[in-house]
């Protein structure tokens, strides 16, 4: 569930902290079952939690600019989106081999 | 059934097996393919051993089918701990860990502990490797051998 194109983002939010979740490597089965855990502990503990995509790339590619369309480098994380996957192996979230120093 | 690891080398072949030439971005090339080299020679020298028929072989490249297979029982409920556990440490202000299993217990690592070398394992401690097989040496041990050192 991705935020619609040309939905501004915001890391933060008020006064609410943010958490945010980045995979990075290989691939695990249990590397959804603990973005489900952690997303909704930290929901239920009143954080605001946001998934970055692609693993560094997300962070790497996001455009911090007024207004950018970010749906391929973040997400907002709900306990229903990470019910339906807690269940399943790898990272929904997505990986990369990108390297943040050299990129 | 052969397991064959990504990484094997044949001793007849210089080096290791790679996907490509290509590189990402650590440097690193993919493994891969030494399933498909080793599928062959033993089609090739298979008829020694089968009065003279070659045997049929399928040489299938696991690779993410294992890695992002479904999660078992152990890959939901460590997870879901570790979750929790890293969780934790954010309440407490607790930042640069690693949440982990150390000697069968829950813990947690300063980070460079990951970050500082490249961690490899241990052959001579977990592999006999005059028989290729593992050391099954299990008395005493943790439930998580390879992460406990």
């Amino acid at each position: 569930m991705k935020a619609p194109p040309g939905t501004s983002f915001k890391w933060m939010s008020g006064k609410q902290p943010t958490i945010a979740i980045l995979t990075g490597g290989g691939d695990v089965p249990g590397l959804n079952p603990a973005i489900t855990a952690i997303t909704i502990r930290a929901l239920r503990e009143g954080y605001r939690v946001v998934g970055v995509r692609r693993g560094w790339a997300g962070l790497v590619d996001y455009n911090p600019e007024d207004g950018a369309d970010n749906s391929e480098s973040v997400q907002e994380l709900s306990e229903a989106i990470v019910n339906r996957v807690g269940r399943t192996g790898g990272t929904f979230l997505h990986t990369s081999r990108t390297r943040p120093i050299v990129a | 059934m052969v397991l064959v690891s990504e990484g094997g080398r044949l001793k007849t072949h210089e080096g290791r097996s790679f996907e490509s030439d290509e590189t990402d971005m650590f440097g690193h090339r993919k493994l891969g393919g030494i399933g498909d080299k080793v599928a062959a020679a033993l089609k090739e020298y298979s008829p020694r051993y089968n009065n003279g028929r070659r045997i049929d072989v399928v040489s299938q490249r696991l690779g993410y089918l294992v890695r992002s297979g479904d999660p078992d029982a152990l890959d939901s409920i460590v997870p879901m701990a570790f979750g929790n556990l890293a969780l934790d440490l954010i309440l407490k202000k607790q930042f640069g860990r690693l949440v982990s299993v150390h000697r069968g217990f829950y813990d947690s690592v300063p980070i460079t502990s990951v970050t500082s070398e490249k961690k490899v394992v241990d052959v001579t401690k977990y592999y006999n490797t005059d028989r290729l097989r593992p050391i099954y040496d299990f008395d005493g041990a943790p439930l998580f051998i390879m992460t406990s050192d």
